[in-house]
């Protein structure tokens, strides 16, 4: 099943993982952070969660970017139909939340009348004013949000262990940094 | 000894009672003003180095004024605290806790001034006390005032304070480095001419 130069370019797994590993971040503070009482600490860790989502945001902007300037290897042609169509349409849905929390989270901001200051630095721009009937239904939009993520997750995960260890292919092999896919030892014929 | 003692006593009450209701003493005698709904009472705070503004929904103000009776001006203002309005439900509430303003055990902020100064062009300055909680300090509020034709005046103006010193901040709102301990107090005031004084 090797498929040679089918392999993940490094800009691309770089995407990849810090995206995974700021998701984790994100999902993290998102779920302790509401319980802290008001106050500076809490200020600062909305702050944290915000300018990491953020950057999510402008990763994924990039990494789009980067797809079109070059594309992903062709999945294996020996995945059946349905898969590569349930391949493409969860890597599509990961996309389009990793774009839409960012954004429900930052209209959330600008209806709960919180700046939004980015690791300290800078503040992004308001574009709309304070409400609250907005703020509570982002508030609703985002944590909806957040869950289809962790299960788009958890399937993307579970899917990439299947194809890895069930299914031998090199789908998780091409997204590794570093490490490749050992070559099958010689077969005598 | 003791029967002398008496007399001066009495002696020096009649006298002191003379004095305290003859005097001319600081009565206001400037023109009385009745202050405008669309008035504003509010200050601006400093969130991550983010200006917040936030005012106050209810206040009353005892204002006499008149700039060639300086002497005889005084002005008067009691706020709510707890009618504070920042457009945030969560931050709104977190002022008026304990930590902050503690609304529920000292419900009214207060600013009065009795001595005024020109500086020229429209200029004022309004030295009095401001409390909040239960600390009073001096504060001197520079305003400007202007009066237009149809005789309604409209007086702006800013002081900056530490809310620390106040005691706005207690337990973890001590810290100054995502709230500042700086805080611009703001007033726009229109007011109009009492009918009667």
């Amino acid at each position: 099943m090797a498929e040679a130069g089918s392999r993940y370019n490094i800009v691309a797994i770089a995407f990849h993982w810090v995206t995974a590993a700021l998701i984790v971040a994100m999902v993290w503070l998102g779920l302790t952070m509401e319980d802290l009482p008001l106050g500076p600490e809490k200020i600062e860790t909305y702050n944290l969660h915000k300018s990491i989502g953020f950057t999510v945001l402008v990763l994924t902007l990039l990494r789009l970017l980067w797809r079109l300037l070059s594309p992903p290897p062709p999945l294996p042609m020996t995945m059946p139909a349905w898969e590569r169509r349930a391949a493409r349409a969860s890597h599509g849905a990961l996309y389009v939340l990793l774009i839409a929390q960012p954004l429900v989270g930052i209209a959330h901001s600008w209806a709960a009348k919180f700046p939004i200051v980015i690791y300290d630095s800078f503040t992004l721009p308001v574009l709309i004013g304070p409400s609250d009937s907005l703020k509570e239904f982002l508030e609703g939009l985002h944590a909806l949000g957040a869950l289809a993520l962790i299960l788009l997750v958890a399937v993307h995960v579970a899917a990439a262990l299947r194809h890895h260890f069930l299914l031998r292919h090199d789908i998780l092999w091409r997204m590794l940094p570093v490490v490749r896919r050992p070559a099958p030892p010689e077969t005598p014929r | 000894m003791t029967r002398r003692l008496g007399r001066a006593a009495a002696l020096g009450s009649v006298i002191w009672l003379a004095v305290a209701v003859l005097a001319p003493g600081e009565a206001a005698s400037a023109p009385r003003w009745v202050v405008a709904p669309e008035s504003r009472v509010g200050f601006v705070a400093s969130q991550s180095g983010q200006p917040v503004e936030a005012w106050f929904e209810r206040f009353t103000a005892e204002i006499r004024f008149a700039p060639d009776d300086l002497a005889g001006s005084q002005v008067s203002v009691a706020i709510e605290t707890a009618s504070v309005n920042s457009q945030s439900r969560d931050r709104d509430q977190a002022l008026r806790s304990a930590d902050l303003f503690n609304a529920a055990r000292w419900p009214t902020a207060r600013f009065a001034a009795d001595r005024f100064e020109a500086q020229g062009d429209d200029r004022y300055e309004a030295h009095g006390t401001l409390t909040l909680r239960d600390v009073t300090r001096p504060v001197v509020l520079p305003f400007t005032l202007t009066v237009d034709d149809a005789g309604v005046a409209r007086a702006t103006g800013a002081v900056t304070v530490n809310r620390l010193d106040f005691g706005v901040g207690q337990g973890q709102w001590q810290d100054t480095s995502v709230v500042a301990d700086a805080v611009e107090i703001r007033i726009d005031l229109t007011a109009r001419r009492a009918s009667a004084d």
